[in-house]
């Protein structure tokens, strides 16, 4: 009853979700995990260490749905789950897989019950759906920030695939943000602005409050629509899933498509003008006032009660 | 060729269909055919077991200053790091 997971990884760094849905997979049986990279082995290493791993395997080529598909549907007679994050990757290679092995996915799972029960976030997340698989074989995709991390300090044996792993889509470029904060997904605080930063220029005192806090930045699709902040920092149901400790959401109202995606955050301390703001309704903490003259204030009170990560 | 393709939703500005061509696109005939003439099988393969509301968030309490503020994300931070 072994599961088979697909790493995530970017620019040749394991991605921290895999940790995490290692360790939400953990249960239920021996753990294998594939890399799929031009240059697998760092990430193999890396891959290795995560506790409750018993094989990496590696194939080179690019994970594009198509050639990893290609590739997943022989190897997954070996498994009883192929397991995925809810990321980019999972949502491209694991329909095309499932449609090829004539399987139903659960996908988006955020809590596993017993070796075919599973919870899932419906209608926005505004519900949560138990639902039971009866199926010979189960495609997971995991919602990685509702998952803890497994521990490191692990050593599992690598073996590579020789099998090359080809699509017939060619990557030409990528155009990357340039940003030096942590992954949105992932990250323990994260500083969200909304519209009511009013310009790409006025969205740098996020910047510099997350900084200040080691924060990730993520922003409503009202603001990147606008222009304020590039597409990857949007949160909400078209944008990225988060879970952080910690939201400090500023000028946010809570559209309710934003709301989904911050459901998971522990804590919640909204910035806003308006005291009837649905976000500033479901904080924990809020301050009513003006954000442009609260952020700097903020970051001052922070320097001087030398609160750094 | 064939190739499927999906775009940011930011990619263009939609074109929206003025009424005159709503109500053209309305005459048009609709062929309903049965899925079982392709040969699938849509029955469902998951079976739903229940569904229930997402845990309600507490109540929140609103500070009055910036310090105040301050304080909180500090002991936040330090009881993070104390994990």
């Amino acid at each position: 009853m072994s599961t088979l997971v697909i790493a995530d990884h970017d620019l040749g760094v394991l991605s921290p979700a895999t940790a995490r849905v290692v360790h939400a997979v953990a249960e239920l049986g021996p753990v294998e995990v594939l890399v799929i990279a031009d240059d697998a082995a760092a990430i193999a290493q890396s891959v290795a260490a995560i506790a409750g791993v018993t094989k990496v395997l590696t194939a080179s080529g690019n994970s594009v749905a198509d050639s990893a598909e290609a590739l997943l549907s022989t190897l997954a007679v070996r498994y009883h789950y192929v397991v995925a994050s809810a990321g980019s990757v999972g949502k491209d290679v694991m329909p095309r897989l499932s449609a090829k092995l004539d399987l139903m996915p659960v996908t988006d799972v955020i809590e596993i019950l017993g070796p075919n029960r599973f919870v899932r976030p419906i209608y926005a997340g505004n519900a949560l759906q138990t639902v039971t698989d009866n199926q010979p074989k189960h495609i997971l995709t995991i919602r990685a920030s509702a998952f803890r991390p497994a521990a490191g300090g692990n050593n599992a044996p690598i073996e590579t695939i020789d099998t090359p792993v080809i699509s017939t889509a060619k990557l030409i470029a990528q155009h990357r943000t340039e940003s030096d904060t942590p992954d949105l997904a992932t990250a323990q605080i994260v500083v969200g602005g909304g519209v009511a930063l009013g310009s790409a220029e006025n969205f740098k005192l996020i910047e510099q409050l997350a900084k200040k806090l080691g924060a990730a930045i993520g922003a409503t699709r009202a603001a990147v629509d606008a222009g304020y902040a590039p597409n990857d920092w949007q949160v909400g149901q078209t944008g990225k899933i988060i879970a952080p400790d910690l939201y400090i959401a500023i000028g946010i109202s809570g559209a309710l498509q934003h709301l989904a995606g911050i459901q998971g955050a522990k804590k919640i301390i909204a910035i806003n003008s308006d005291p009837e703001a649905a976000l500033v309704k479901l904080a924990d903490v809020a301050l009513i006032g003006d954000l442009f003259e609260i952020i700097p204030q903020l970051i001052a009170e922070l320097e001087k009660a030398s609160v750094h990560r | 060729m064939p190739a499927i393709v999906t775009a940011d939703l930011r990619l263009n500005t939609p074109r929206n269909a003025a009424l005159p061509m709503v109500m053209k696109a309305r005459s048009k005939p609709l062929t309903v055919r049965p899925a079982a003439e392709f040969g699938v099988d849509l029955a469902p393969r998951l079976v739903i077991e229940k569904i229930s509301p997402p845990a309600e968030r507490v109540a929140g309490k609103t500070v009055g200053s910036t310090s105040e503020l301050a304080a909180y994300i500090a002991a936040e931070i330090s009881q993070m790091e104390a994990l």
